[in-house]
């Protein structure tokens, strides 16, 4: 170690100057202790929103209801408004309805006849046999022919009444009302059943059925047969006066099923009435037209008569004035009768658009009061038979009248003004320098629409607005010769956002929003048509200035 | 500012403006104990040389490519990050290398041959990030500079692998006094290894309508490392209980020189040393993000508003959001699903350093050298080619010194060394950047390199130089 020493002290001390010299520099420069940065003021760009509308999104929004706006897709994707209506129509047991029947004869003895029965020895009888009938008073539908009726229910009742002494027997029978096994009724009685002079049997008669007799002497008659004996009662002497009363009574009778004539009574569909507006007092309109319309009338029928369409009252009022009045050169609807049953029904359908009527007038842009009314008459063609026609119990006539407007519209001018109550929170965060809020519109549909927001104060100030003139918001899309868009119009515009402009909006109490709208070349007669495809692309991006002290 | 002091501290140690200078006095001449192993041509001065433990010759170069302390921060503590942005190159990096023998020996028959045998233990690790990361985070995604263009992360990764090396190699004349030639061998033992295989990553922000979109995919490979530990964020699980870990890698490489002294004074040399790789087979998992897509475009209000409950804003609003941001989340998870292999189907390669160069050696004295070579560096996946000479001056057979300058990719370096020998023993150190240690404020780069070897047959050789010549250096010991 020592040579190393001494080599060092004699020809390396430019090698130990070096050493310290590197030393004392590494020493000179030392780590502050305090370190200090200028704020940070990133800026953040975000995409918030995007999103495409159809033109039910933007109805949605607009009306603040999801799933109620009446608009679809026709098979050849074209938008169309849609409103559809539904008649209760009849029912049958409304329409034929089975009124209580009652019939009643009575026999009285004569002096002669009292004299005889008392001269005629112990045992003695006498035999006395009448009938009684009487016609159903079908009122509704009139003129109806019944040729059977089966019961669900009802109660069949007769009364036999007598002030007689000597001893009576007898049997009564209705040829025309039968058991379910078809088996006429027939009673047999006497005297001992009697109480207080009187007799009443009754009969239920759920799954009984009626045969009314079309005689010549009238319709729908119902008949019913008696007969009964006297036989000399030696302790009782026969009087001038006495008699033998009865009494039918068919009541509480509903049916299951009726078959027969039932002649050219009409079939009443409810009568309604709806508003209908394509936009509500907050557009005011010009130039306003649709080109197309149409109503599909659809008519079940479960009744066992064929029908046709008789009766059908459309008309459109606006303030209580009518104006409209429906117009068609559509033939009739004829609706044949249900096949076999109620079960099996038809449905008819009548088709009417502008090409054959004036249905288009019934819409515009002012509310409408549209009333509707229609019958059908049953048996166009005159009698059908005695058993031509058929109701069954749970029979009915019902309709439904849906309407369906394609948006092939023209619009020279549609105006939007509308208030909205605001009330703007924003809390200053000092973090945050200022915002801009970047709105993209990728605008697809074939109109344009111009729009101007202000923010008004508690006095009506105007404090801010998103532009001094309106923001040409849908940019009218590139078209093509018939009308339709081809490509976007695009709209982008920034709102900056400072804390001085926060300031403002936040004693904004209303905003008055103000919309024009126009359809392309409106002005031109053109009309566009707004479909499936068509839609709003929007965009939402936020650039965010942050300034964060460290 | 207190964290933000420390944060700066920790970045300000690895800060410096200079390329990593990969050659040094170490690997160029004998003295510094390494020159040997660099180019297994060049024989030691002494006829043995023996090195034990970790203090017999560790080096430690910790290197940052991007801008120094007081590029972006006054003595007075002011920092200026818009400074530090626009210093950096689009891709800079931080790397570490350690190097610390075990063992080592080298026996020499004079100049005719020589065997060398040693053992080191080597970690190695590397951190890569780009300025666009670093810009984004600073000036924002919506800034005038980052929005409309898509901002490159694709140069980020993580590299590291630590392993024992076990060397043998010889150097033997081909050609009496005219030709060495030397060749080697390392049997490499992996103890644990973490591997950014591809990462591409890129994010753009529409100057427009602001979308996000995310290109991107990835693969990581570790061997040692539990991935799913890592990216859960639970304790990580290194092998070895903390005692010596077991080897889960092995490989080998090779090493090839040659010198040529085409005269007394001038002499050709290159080498190429370390061309090998391991392959890990234990303890190894595989993370793998499939190239994918995702676009953010803000939120669907009519979908999220067609599937509410209502229309009642805010309450509604709340939910939708909640909503469409774990829709967000899902689909960009599902985007960039990572799909985890394990076990032998997650084999995989990395390569050891491997250097290639080629230069000359001119002595117009015995004591004084001039060298310079050309080389080209295969590092972690990375590749670098530079350019250096130097001079070393010998005194008296016991002490050399060592100046150099070094140009890596664009950048000059400044480095000296020295190497003491008294006795049996030698004392070496070297920086290969000086200015990195007199001004670490402006530099940053250290590399650092001590050495203790004992030594054998230097003196006996001097007393036979007495005997039969003028003392004198003998250049490169031949």
């Amino acid at each position: 170690m020592y040579s190393l020493s001494a080599s060092l002290r004699r020809n390396c001390r430019c090698v130990w100057l070096w050493t310290l010299a590197a030393m004392v520099g590494a020493g000179c420069q030392t780590v502050p202790e305090d370190f200090t940065v200028s704020a940070w003021t990133p800026v953040a760009a975000v995409p918030l929103v995007d999103t495409r509308f159809d033109l039910t999104d933007v109805l949605e929004v607009l009306i603040d209801s999801l799933d109620t706006v009446p608009v679809g897709v026709m098979s050849n994707g074209e938008l169309a408004y849609y409103h559809e209506q539904n008649f209760s129509g009849s029912i049958a047991e409304e329409w034929l309805i089975l009124p209580s029947y009652g019939a009643a004869s009575s026999f009285v003895l004569g002096e002669g006849e009292a004299a005889a029965l008392n001269l005629m020895p112990e045992g003695g009888s006498v035999s006395f046999q009448d009938d009684v009938s009487s016609a159903f008073e079908i009122t509704q539908p009139q003129d109806a022919i019944l040729n059977r009726v089966d019961l669900s229910s009802g109660a069949f009742t007769f009364t036999l009444t007598s002030t007689m002494g000597d001893d009576l027997s007898g049997v009564v029978a209705i040829p025309g009302l039968v058991d379910p096994d078809e088996v006429p009724y027939e009673v047999v009685w006497n005297s001992g059943q009697f109480t207080n002079g009187s007799l009443v049997v009754s009969q239920n008669l759920d799954g009984w059925s009626l045969l009314p007799d079309q005689s010549v002497d009238g319709t729908n008659i119902i008949q019913g047969e008696y007969t009964f004996t006297m036989v000399n009662n030696p302790e009782h002497d026969a009087v001038e006066g006495e008699f033998l009363s009865c009494d039918f009574v068919l009541s509480d009778m509903a049916f299951e099923r009726v078959e027969g004539d039932f002649g050219t009574s009409d079939i009443n569909l409810e009568e309604e009435a709806v508003t209908f507006a394509l936009f509500d007092d907050r557009f005011t309109t010009s130039g306003l037209e649709i080109e197309r319309a149409s109503l599909r009338l659809e008519v079940e029928n479960g009744f066992g008569v064929d029908a046709l369409l008789d009766s059908l009252d459309f008309t459109s009022s606006a303030e209580g004035t009518a104006d409209v009045v429906f117009e068609t050169s559509a033939e009739g609807l004829f609706v044949p009768s249900a096949e076999g049953s109620s079960a099996s029904p038809t449905l008819v359908v009548w088709e009417i658009d502008e090409t054959n009527s004036n249905v288009v007038d019934f819409f515009s842009a002012q509310p409408r009061d549209i009333d509707l009314n229609m019958r059908i008459r049953c048996n166009p063609e005159g009698s059908v038979g005695p058993s031509g026609n058929f109701l069954d119990g749970d029979g009915f006539v019902s309709a439904r009248l849906m309407t369906e407007i394609p948006l092939s519209i023209r619009a020279e001018q549609i105006d939007f003004v509308d208030t909205v109550d605001v009330d703007i929170e924003i809390e200053e965060e000092a973090q945050l320098d200022s915002a801009e809020l970047r709105l993209i519109l990728h605008n697809g549909f074939p109109f344009e629409v111009a729009i101007r927001a202000s923010f008004l104060n508690a006095d009506g100030e105007i404090m801010d607005s998103l532009s001094t003139e309106p923001l040409d918001l849908f940019t009218l899309p590139a078209m093509d010769v018939n009308q339709v868009p081809i490509e976007p119009g695009i709209f982008v515009y920034d709102f900056f956002l400072d804390w001085e402009r926060a300031e403002g909006l936040r004693s904004a109490e209303r905003v008055v929003m103000e919309a024009w709208v126009e359809t392309a070349d409106a002005q031109l007669g053109e009309f566009v048509r707004i479909t499936e495809e068509q839609g709003l692309r929007m965009e939402l991006g936020l650039l965010v200035y942050a300034k964060i002290d460290l | 500012m207190k964290n933000l002091s420390l944060v700066l501290m920790c970045a300000a140690s690895l800060l410096g403006d200079q390329m990593c200078a990969q050659l040094g006095a170490l690997e160029m001449s004998p003295e510094w104990g390494q020159a040997g192993w660099s180019n297994p041509a060049i024989l030691h001065p002494s006829r043995t040389v023996l090195t034990l433990g970790g203090l017999s010759g560790g080096q430690v170069d910790v290197l940052h490519s991007g801008p120094a302390f007081l590029d972006f921060v006054s003595l007075e503590g002011a920092i200026n990050p818009n400074a530090f942005l626009e210093q950096m190159d689009t891709v800079e990096f931080i790397g570490v290398r350690s190097e610390v023998p075990l063992f080592g020996i080298s026996v020499r028959d004079d100049n005719r041959f020589e065997i060398r045998y040693r053992s080191r233990l080597v970690v190695d690790q590397n951190f890569s990030y780009d300025r666009d990361l670093l810009s984004v985070g600073w000036l924002g995604n919506g800034h005038h500079d980052m929005i409309g263009r898509p901002l490159s992360f694709s140069g980020m990764g993580v590299d590291a692998q630590a392993y024992f090396d076990h060397g043998l190699s010889v150097g033997a004349m081909a050609k009496e006094n005219r030709l060495w030639l030397g060749w080697g061998i390392h049997i490499l033992n992996g103890l644990a290894a973490f591997q950014t295989e591809t990462f591409e990553a890129t994010w753009t922000t529409d100057s427009l309508d602001y979308s996000w979109t995310l290109d991107g995919a990835a693969t990581v490979n570790s061997a040692g490392l539990n991935l799913d530990s890592l990216v859960s964020g639970s304790t990580l699980a290194v092998p070895g209980d903390g005692g010596i870990p077991p080897a889960l890698g092995a490989g080998v490489a090779f090493d090839f020189g040659f010198l040529w002294r085409l005269n007394p004074k001038f002499d050709l040399e290159g080498s190429m040393e370390g061309r090998g790789s391991i392959r890990w087979l234990e303890s190894v998992s595989r993370k793998q993000v499939d190239p994918g897509a995702f676009v953010l475009q803000g939120l669907d209000a009519v979908e999220l508003v067609s599937n509410a409950d209502s229309l009642v804003f805010p309450d509604s609003l709340e939910s939708m959001l909640e909503t469409w941001a774990e829709d967000m989340v899902d689909s960009l998870m599902n985007t960039f699903d990572p799909d985890a292999e394990e076990g032998l189907v997650a084999a995989f390669d990395t390569r050891v350093q491997e250097t290639w160069r080629l230069g000359f050696r001119y002595r117009p004295v015995a004591s004084l050298e001039f060298h310079a070579l050309a080389y080209r560096q295969f590092r972690l996946g990375g590749k670098m080619d530079g350019f250096l000479f130097g001079l070393v001056h010998r005194i008296r057979n016991n002490i050399a010194t060592q100046l150099q300058g070094q140009y890596v990719q664009g950048r000059w370096s400044w480095g000296a060394g020295l190497s003491m020998r008294g006795g049996p023993f030698r004392v070496s150190v070297s920086a290969r950047n000086v200015a990195g240690i007199l001004y670490p404020l402006q530099s940053g780069h250290w590399s650092g390199q001590v050495g203790l070897t004992v030594e054998f047959g230097h003196a006996k050789d001097r007393e036979k130089r007495k005997k039969e010549e003028p003392a004198m250096g003998k250049g490169m010991w031949h």
